[in-house]
């Protein structure tokens, strides 16, 4: 197998599968109900296996340790101040107000 | 009046082999005959090499004729070094650590290897490391490397050969790389000096890489001057490598002369005492802590709150870089990679977009931003290099850990230098004592970017102060001398079945490491299932 060769620029970030299943596994890991069944058909979609369902089971805990973590900074830290919407925009309305 | 020179070949400095070749004291064939015999004593135990060189002895006849001309190079001019086997090397196989290159052969030299050998070094071989610097920390493809000061004990990754190597004297000097640690965890578990540098300042042309952004390549070696040297050979713009700075190189070893008076430094709060920390440990830092101020710096403390979230922010940014690099690795070959590479590979595909994104753009900042104030106002940090000496191998989780094993051996652990991997700033491990139970302590020394003299400066002023570098482990007690090594073309395997002589334009040989008392593994065999196929 040729290997991976250093890269002039940056790599892409991946992620770039099937919408519906990422929906699911983000849905997943929000409930804190992500498993080893949602990370192995993420993972089919993405044509990778792993060899038992122990390690899809490590995966789906690794993570949910990097959600749990990252979850509450995410709405702590916001972007920076350059790239951020105008604090003044108009907030959309809920349906129901 | 001149200090005198060591007289054991293999534990001398760089500036005592320079010394002794112009005043003809060696020769470097006896220097390389010197390691060369060390590695065969060890290598079987220590499992420090994968490939070794046969070329040395020869390239160590030419340099000896370029000394005997008057041809002085410089400071490497015929010191043996050794590089970690991410890094390619022209006609010897590089693997990355991984059993899927167990037969590839490079065509050119990575950058640094270029450099190295151009300032006169002698390449002695390759140096053992996790697969594709990402894997298992228990069972690597090729012999899991083990500590010289305790062989039951990990030698730190993931340029975890180079540590061993150089703690007992199996070269001079070695170049690692250093994705979120892996030169300074070694160095410090081993009883050695690594210098992450600056991000952007060494070369990655011919890098097997790992994550885009954190990969950086790096020297270590026994002494802060010794790295200095390393680092002055191949540092600075190359333009292979974009992301090189174009700015000049300056004398690294020069510079380690300057008073160190009047430095600024401030403990990381948060490290000192960090999660994890072992007494010991910290007793040592602490300690070298005092040394410091002795010798005229000051010392304040600074708060770096980003530190306790460095493990998730960094997963969230590395591991799908990661596994976009590996990608098709995974995919086709799943079954080679060790479980530890294939879960975080795996994890890095799933990382939803939306949080890698913030790590690129909120969570990494972030952590950059604490510390580059922090480096407005201190001229360097201190924390401990690690929080715990060298770890048991046998109590190292080996595929499903719980989650409190995640959060015990990772993302304490990672603290400790991933926060300053993100910030891209030269951070140094330097020996500062030893535990009750007699392993190595290190002291870790962070500067500002492209600051690298001022974090060497400090680090060689501390090692002029203390001793803790010269000690040695025992190394009587390292086990029985394993057999010669047995010597195959191109690094292969000598167990292998399928002894395809080399393609024609290369004529570098080179010889498998000893496989020592341990089963063989069957990582080195030749690649020749599922359509892979040795590359030229």
């Amino acid at each position: 197998m040729a290997p991976v060769q250093s890269q002039g620029g940056r790599p892409e970030i991946p992620n770039a599968f099937n919408a519906t299943s990422r929906t699911i596994l983000e849905v997943s890991m929000r409930r804190r109900a992500l498993g080893g069944r949602q990370v192995r058909a993420a993972l089919d979609q993405l044509g990778v296996r792993l060899l038992d369902e122990s390690e899809y089971a490590e995966v789906a805990l690794r993570l949910s340790i990097i959600l749990e973590s990252l979850e509450p900074l995410m709405a702590a830290w916001p972007p920076a101040d350059e790239f951020q919407l105008p604090a003044d925009l108009p907030r959309p309305r809920s349906r129901r107000g | 009046m001149k200090a005198p020179i060591a007289t054991d070949p293999t534990a001398m400095s760089v500036a005592d082999l320079a010394r002794a070749y112009r005043e003809k004291i060696l020769s470097p064939h006896d220097v390389i005959r010197a390691h060369l015999a060390r590695i065969d004593r060890f290598n079987g135990v220590l499992n420090a090499y994968v490939t070794v060189a046969d070329t040395a002895l020869d390239e160590a006849k030419r340099v000896a004729r370029e000394w005997r001309a008057g041809h002085d190079r410089g400071p490497l001019h015929g010191v043996p070094f050794a590089v970690k086997d991410q890094l390619t090397t022209q006609g010897m196989r590089t693997t990355a650590g991984s059993r899927l290159l167990a037969n590839w052969i490079p065509r050119s030299d990575a950058t640094v290897v270029r450099r190295a050998r151009d300032a006169g070094a002698i390449l002695l071989g390759k140096l053992n490391m996790t697969e594709f610097a990402f894997g298992e920390p228990r069972k690597y493809p090729y012999g899991t490397p083990r500590n010289p000061w305790d062989i039951e004990r990990e030698t730190g990754g993931s340029s975890s050969g180079a540590g061993a190597a150089l703690a007992v004297g199996m070269a001079t000097i070695a170049i690692g790389e250093d994705t979120a640690g892996s030169i300074r965890q070694p160095a410090a578990y081993c009883n050695v000096v690594g210098l992450r540098p600056s991000w952007g300042l060494v070369s990655r042309h011919g890098l097997i890489p790992g994550v885009w952004h954190l990969d950086t390549v790096g020297p270590m070696a026994r002494t802060v001057e010794d790295v200095a040297h390393i680092l002055h050979a191949i540092a600075g713009r190359d333009p292979a490598d974009a992301t090189t700075r174009g700015d000049a190189v300056p004398d690294y070893v020069a510079s380690l002369r300057h008073d160190v008076r009047g430095v600024r430094a401030a403990i990381v709060k948060e490290l000192l005492p960090g999660p994890g920390l072992d007494g010991d440990v910290e007793a040592a830092v602490r300690t070298a802590v005092d040394t410091l101020r002795g010798l005229g710096l000051t010392i304040d403390e600074v708060s770096i709150p980003a530190v306790q979230h460095v493990w998730a922010i960094y997963s969230a940014m590395a591991d799908p870089e990661a596994a976009m690099t590996h990608l098709e690795h995974l995919r086709r070959s799943p079954e080679r990679l060790g479980p530890n590479l294939r879960i975080r590979l795996a994890s890095g595909l799933l990382v939803p977009a939306a949080l890698a994104r913030w790590g690129e753009r909120v969570g990494g900042p972030a952590v950059t931003r604490q510390i580059l104030d922090a480096l407005r106002a201190y001229d360097v940090l201190l924390a401990p290099t690690t929080p715990t000496a060298a770890r048991l191998i046998r109590t190292l989780p080996y595929s499903s850990p719980t989650k409190a094993q995640i959060i015990e051996t990772q993302i304490a652990d990672r603290a400790y230098r991933a926060t300053f991997a993100l910030a891209g700033v030269p951070s140094l491990a330097v020996p500062c004592g030893f535990t009750s139970a007699g392993l190595p302590c290190s002291l870790q020394i962070v500067g500002a970017p492209f600051a690298d003299d001022v974090v060497l400066r400090v680090g060689h002023a501390y090692e002029q102060a203390t001793d803790w570098h010269t000690r040695r482990p025992p190394v009587d007690r390292i086990g029985r001398p394993a057999p010669a090594a047995a010597r195959t073309r191109n690094g292969a395997d000598a167990r292998r079945r399928d002894r395809r002589p080399p393609p024609a334009s290369q004529g570098t040989r080179a010889r498998s490491a000893a496989p020592g008392r341990r089963a063989p593994s069957r990582a080195a065999r030749p690649a020749r299932s599922r359509g892979e196929k040795t590359r030229a």
